[in-house]
């Protein structure tokens, strides 16, 4: 159906397979170069340190002339992160530049992890939590990450 | 011979002759030029001026025709040294800045630029240009000498400021033992010897400037001014004309010729103007060239010819791929150039430092970035040309397969039909680069679908031919679109975010001889028919209708016609202005039969008008 898939996207993936983002491990699908199987490791120091995040990540046809859309797969406890597992990301919307790429956005999606924005919420219930009480919400970012974002 | 005997007899008289038309003086003159008979032109000319009404503007076909003698052959030369240099100074690009019309010059010389010093383009002066980043990068990379370069320049600009000649001297002369840009620091010193009555030093000075860079235009207009400040206006005048004839199309140069020009034919009698044979073609000074070597240019210029660009150094950004007709933003950046457009389509800022963009997009400024190409075709012309095939058949738009059978790209909106006017106001981003393509690439034509509810669309449309384009302020733009084929489409698929089709055209079938009676009959009560409907129209309904719709085409059928493989234009008019459901509409257009279609139009006709009866 798709036309062509565009150099700059096989030149992207090449890259991230030759030089991957430390702590983040990104696999086209098998069947679809523009679907990516991501693993965001949680970073050290935070609350989801010790968690593996599956996430998916996929390049809208007008990529990279609009920006590609991710969703966390693995429930997370996070104010920028709802219950769905969208992200709210200015990069993601109208910050994106198609100067931009995959590899900043995974990154971006790291520093998020490592700093969550209780002002800019998507999950309120969550930033209140963080705002009112935040030792009891990183309590239970950890306790999350434990129950959904551990293997075995 | 008879023109000279009444040029000679009238020398010898002075006095303005009141009698003689003045305009038929200048017209006599201009024609003389032309010819290139000059000095008899120069001597009409002079009699010309003896009149009130004359003026520096009355000089101008006389300027053209000096000037083309003048024309030299000028040395072009491709090394990247030469691509390098600033038009204006004719140095090395210090602080290059790139204009609309994708030229670059040092961001000094600027200053006070209204027009562009090599294709005279306007160069928009509320725009706050930066440095044209990666160019910079590249100069300082080549080059080690650009900061010494840099600072000379800066300190001796700062010193000429505040007026501190004997400092700014002591640069001037450590800067020439160097060799380095010697013709600015040469043009300097004349300009210093000047101020200080120095005039014969400051010649000297001046003349050296353009042994060492005969085409740089402000050698030319300098020595010009330091002439006339001595008293040589015959001389200076052929100066600028040197000059003038380097660039014909320099406003400010002309300008000052005209005037200079005209004080002197004003001034002078007919047996000085015959002495200084100021008009003969032979003007040219025989100078003696003097050898000035510049002798860390040299090496910087042997330097450059191993001068090394990695392919990462100059790729676009947004592709991924060595840049192509690089574009350089005002704020200093460079993209190929669609591939900026199509950033454009969707944010009106730069992708990389967030600059607004918008008076660019305004004023449609895409100028390719001059130096860049030739930068990039200088270290990788085999790529270049390869890229330019490769792109060729990715923006594809319309290509045929065969005949009947092409691949177009798809425009989801509404049902249109041949013939039928369509205006499309185009704001979403892909249907911006799709109208772009469709207009670069010359096909101009695009197949027009009207969606489904399942987020597909139908199967039969109609192709459509751009007839005029309009572009808002933001990017979005207005065009006018006329239906031409119908088509049935084969094959879907996506490029950049918009649909594509392979699709086969659909005509009527031919109407046997037998029928073709009957269907004129048929054909003629459905005209008259919709006539009368026309006519229970409210008069704002039926402007609404030729809005959108273009009035009715000549109504009528003749023997042709009915040959014709989407039979009578104005039944499509017709059908494209009824109160009918979509559907209805896409069902019509499929049908490839005109005795169908006329039946089916007759039914709804009649349903229409008992309607119109019963209220």
């Amino acid at each position: 159906m798709a036309g062509g898939l565009p150099r700059r996207i096989i030149k992207e993936t090449q890259r991230l397979m030759a030089e991957p983002v430390p702590g983040i491990k990104a696999v086209p699908d098998e069947g679809n170069a523009r679907y990516f199987h991501v693993i965001v490791e949680g970073p050290a120091e935070s609350p989801f340190e010790g968690g593996t995040f599956k996430l998916e990540l996929f390049l809208p046809e007008e990529y990279p002339m609009s920006a590609p859309k991710v969703r966390f797969m693995t429930k997370i406890y996070h104010p920028n992160i709802d219950k769905l597992g969208r992200i709210c990301l200015d990069i993601l919307k109208d910050k994106w530049s198609p100067a931009l790429q995959i590899r900043t956005v995974l990154l971006s999606i790291q520093a998020l992890l490592s700093a969550p924005n209780p002002d800019d919420p998507l999950e309120n219930d969550v930033a209140e939590q963080w705002k009112v009480n935040e030792a009891q919400a990183i309590a239970t970012a950890k306790q999350w990450t434990k129950m959904y974002a551990t293997r075995g | 011979m008879e023109r000279n005997v009444f040029e000679t007899a009238t020398l010898t008289d002075s006095q303005p002759e009141t009698n003689e038309n003045f305009e038929q003086l200048i017209l006599k003159a201009d024609d003389l030029a032309s010819d290139g008979d000059l000095g008899s032109a120069y001597l009409v000319y002079l009699r010309a001026s003896k009149h009130k009404e004359f003026k520096p503007s009355n000089l101008s076909k006389l300027i053209d025709c000096l000037v083309e003698n003048l024309k030299m052959a000028q040395q072009i030369s491709n090394d990247l040294f030469s691509t390098l240099t600033c038009e204006i100074c004719y140095g090395l690009l210090i602080d290059p800045v790139t204009v609309d019309c994708g030229h670059t010059f040092c961001n000094s010389c600027l200053s006070g630029i209204v027009n562009c010093n090599i294709c005279q383009n306007v160069v928009t002066p509320d725009f706050n240009r930066n440095l044209n980043v990666l160019l910079n990068k590249l100069i300082r990379g080549w080059i080690p000498e650009y900061k010494d370069i840099l600072d000379r320049r800066k300190r001796v600009e700062a010193l000429l400021v505040n007026k501190m000649y004997n400092e700014c001297l002591e640069i001037i002369e450590e800067s020439l033992k160097l060799g380095l840009e010697k013709h600015i620091y040469l043009s300097m010193r004349s300009r210093l010897h000047m101020e200080n009555g120095r005039g014969d030093s400051a010649l000297k000075d001046a003349e050296r400037v353009i042994n060492l860079k005969p085409n740089w235009i402000k050698a030319h207009y300098h020595l010009g001014e330091i002439l006339i400040q001595l008293g040589y206006t015959e001389e200076a005048i052929r100066s600028y004309m040197t000059g003038l004839s380097l660039n014909p199309d320099n406003p400010d140069l002309r300008e000052t010729i005209s005037q200079r020009m005209f004080q002197f034919i004003k001034t002078s009698t007919p047996e000085e103007a015959l002495r200084a044979n100021v008009a003969k073609s032979s003007m040219i000074r025989q100078r003696t060239h003097i050898h000035d070597p510049e002798d860390s240019i040299d090496n910087i210029k042997r330097k450059l010819d191993d001068a090394q660009l990695p392919m990462e150094e100059i790729n676009c950004s947004l592709c991924w791929r060595m840049l192509f007709e690089p574009s350089t933003t005002v704020c200093g950046h460079t993209f190929c150039k669609e591939c900026l457009k199509r950033s454009l389509d969707h944010s009106p800022n730069c992708p990389l430092c967030k600059s607004s963009l918008v008076q660019m997009l305004k004023h449609r400024l895409f100028s390719t970035d001059k130096i860049f190409e030739l930068i990039v075709k200088h270290f990788y012309p085999q790529q270049y040309s390869e890229h330019y095939s490769e792109l060729l058949t990715e923006s594809l738009c319309v290509s045929g397969i065969s005949d009947r059978e092409m691949k177009v790209p798809i425009f989801v909106c509404v049902v249109t039909f041949p013939g039928v006017r369509c205006p499309l106001h185009i704001f979403e981003p892909r249907y911006r680069l799709m109208v772009r393509r469709c207009i670069e690439n010359g096909s101009r034509t695009f197949g027009m679908v009207r969606p489904m509810s399942d987020n597909s669309y139908a199967n039969i449309g109609t192709l459509m031919y751009i007839e005029d384009v309009t572009y808002l302020p933001d990017g979005r733009s207005l065009i006018i679109t006329q239906g031409s084929k119908r088509f049935t489409v084969l094959d879907r698929s996506y490029v950049d975010g918009y649909n594509v089709a392979n699709v086969r055209i659909l005509e009527d079938e031919p109407i046997p001889e037998a029928e073709r009676q009957d269907t004129m009959n048929l054909h003629d009560q459905v005209l008259e028919q919709s006539r009368e409907w026309l006519a229970t129209l409210s008069e704002s309904r039926r402007s609404k209708i030729s809005q959108q719709n273009g009035d009715i085409p000549s109504p009528g059928l003749t023997e042709d016609e009915i040959k014709e493989k989407d039979g009578p234009i104005w039944l499509w008019w017709l059908i494209s202005s009824l109160p009918l459901e979509e559907q209805y509409k896409i069902n019509l257009l499929e049908k490839n039969n005109l005795t169908q279609r006329l039946r089916f139009i007759q039914s709804v006709l009649k349903y229409l008008s008992e309607m119109q009866q019963q209220r």
